[in-house]
């Protein structure tokens, strides 16, 4: 953990691992893959030496399995892939969804489909990071944008993993995660920690998914405890145990999916720069927030006033954070660097009418400042 | 301090933009870290990105470096103020540079015309010269940081030692008669 205030020059995937380490997590479990890789390195050199474990597992199916293992065991877990180890991961983040584990995986997204134009930034796991674990849930997700919101954003995919008791994305990219900055770490009393509430009950009495008594996120007893029980990828009551019961699964499910789409607002990150009264403003996350960036401070842009939604975190969607702007009416342009993945969900919340603007790049390469201001004049203006 | 009210602060064109060129294994990304912990050591703001193909040795391989005062937005080199070439492709990718901007390049790696852009100084040949082939990336970087004062000279050696601390004073005194200040 960071001990002084002292100014760095860091790289976001290595910011990534210090905001792990001041969260609490003491696990992590993982296949390197690039652009991940320096996540899963610093790792292996600093969690044993903070008395954590690293584990470099014969694949990405096993490293979820072991990352939700040692969250049950009690620890915070987390892991780091990109791309096709995030499609391996999928099964076993469904365990952590239905069992409610808390744990991180650190998607850092390269070019796809498969192993895909390697090792190129994209945002194209945008969707997959809902959507890509089968069955009816939801998602926490947060997309950071520069190496000290590696930093800040990791700390708080930790803090919601363990409110929420639910696997949390940090859905970071090529360029933020393989980008050196500036920063400046707090100290560790200044970062806010949520720590895992554990049973006081009787082991006898403890039923591990007790949520209607006992709040959204029931404690979680660490496995090896006194407290035996039983953590199940199928559906279960809330002692654990299989009941197929349909009023029971329709109760789990909803559960599941409610317990973060309604808890949206205390979720929700996002930020609105720029002029007040903007004539377009950009809707992006990740990497592509960057070049939105440059744009405001380069305004006017082709005699425009720009401004920018940044979205630091994309699940559960922040419908609220549209509500004003549709109620001005002014365009908005989505920007990200896939076929068009959010503009989807922004379309949907501004309605068929809305002037909603797709500027989509799928080539491994990002959009430029220049290509971006391009765009609003000839389709925007 | 927001990103809002960094963004207020920042005023656009407030940047240098560095590009640091050659072939995977020259350890580029090593001495772009260099500068960038300089710049961040004496309060300026730094980003650094990388470009590399799959094999990461043998390839076409930069750096980009961005020093302000004030955060920087886009992260990429949109165009630079001062290009490191270090191999014949490198060059050759930058020989169009805006006017007044530098094109440093190693002429020993380097085949130009009479008269052509930029300015070379044999990096290699000193390198091999003074035994310090290990530390040929840190020599080419005193070059620049001679001839550009993107940093001060003294940011860097507070950073280095040994054979790279020679290296880099090595660098400097190539282009002594062409030193910024």
């Amino acid at each position: 953990m960071p001990s002084t205030r002292e100014r760095r020059f860091m790289q976001g995937n290595e910011a990534v691992l210090e905001g792990a380490l001041a969260a609490g997590a003491r696990f992590f479990a993982g296949y390197p893959i690039t652009p991940s890789s320096e996540i899963a390195q610093a790792a292996s050199v600093r969690l044993p030496a903070l008395g954590g474990t690293y584990l470099q597992m014969e694949d990405e199916l096993a490293s979820m399995a072991a990352v939700v293992g040692a969250a049950l065991a009690g620890e915070k877990s987390f892991t780091a892939t990109s791309g096709p180890g995030v499609s391996l991961m999928q099964e076993n983040l469904g365990v952590a969804i239905m069992a409610e584990v808390p744990c991180v995986v650190v998607d850092v997204q390269r070019s796809g489909p498969s192993t895909g134009l390697a090792t190129k930034p994209a945002q194209a796991d945008t969707m997959q990071a809902r959507w890509g674990s089968h069955g009816d849930h939801s998602a926490i997700v947060l997309a950071p944008s520069s190496v000290q919101e590696c930093f800040d954003l990791t700390v708080r995919a930790f803090n919601l993993a363990e409110q929420y008791r639910h696997p949390v994305y940090l859905l970071s990219d090529e360029i933020v995660g393989h980008m050196r900055e500036s920063v400046t770490l707090p100290e560790a009393d200044e970062v806010d920690i949520i720590t895992r509430r554990k049973p006081d009950v009787d082991p006898a009495d403890y039923r591990p998914h007790d949520w209607e008594s006992d709040g959204v996120t029931p404690p979680l007893a660490p496995f090896g405890s006194e407290y035996i029980y039983h953590a199940n990828s199928s559906m279960h009551d809330d002692t654990g145990f299989p009941n197929a019961d349909p009023e029971n699964a329709r109760r789990v499910i909803s559960h599941l999916h409610d317990k973060i789409e309604k808890a949206v607002d205390d979720i929700a990150d996002y930020e609105l720069v720029g002029p007040e009264d903007p004539d377009v403003i950009i809707v992006t996350y990740g990497c592509t927030a960057r070049t939105a960036e440059q744009l405001v401070l380069d305004q006017p842009v082709n005699g425009c006033r720009v401004s920018l939604l940044v979205m630091r975190s994309l699940w559960p969607f922040p419908d609220a954070a549209f509500a004003e702007i549709r109620a001005g009416g002014i365009p908005v342009v989505v920007a990200e660097m896939n076929l068009g993945q959010m503009v989807r969900e922004v379309s949907r919340v501004m309605g068929p009418d809305y002037p909603c603007h797709s500027l989509t790049k799928s080539n491994g390469i990002p959009i430029s400042p220049r290509e971006m201001a391009a765009f609003i004049e000839e389709e925007v203006l | 301090m927001s990103r809002q009210t960094a963004l207020n602060k920042a005023k656009s064109g407030e940047r240098t933009e560095i590009v640091l060129a050659g072939v995977g294994g020259q350890g580029l990304v090593f001495i772009g870290g260099l500068l960038g912990r300089a710049a961040t050591a004496r309060g300026q703001h730094a980003v650094q990105t990388q470009s590399f193909g799959v094999a990461s040795r043998g390839g076409f391989t930069k750096s980009d470096i961005i020093l302000a005062e004030l955060p920087v937005a886009y992260p990429m080199v949109t165009e630079p103020d001062a290009v490191l070439a270090l191999t014949d492709e490198a060059y050759h990718r930058y020989a169009d540079l805006k006017p007044g901007a530098l094109l440093l390049y190693d002429s020993d790696n380097v085949a130009v015309d009479e008269g052509a852009p930029g300015r070379g100084f044999p990096f290699t040949t000193a390198a091999r010269r003074e035994n310090l082939e290990g530390s040929y990336n840190v020599l080419a970087l005193g070059a620049l940081v001679g001839m550009t004062q993107v940093v001060p000279e003294d940011a860097i050696r507070e950073a280095v030692d040994g054979p790279n601390l020679k290296a880099f004073e090595l660098g400097l005194m190539l282009v002594q008669d062409e030193r910024g200040g």
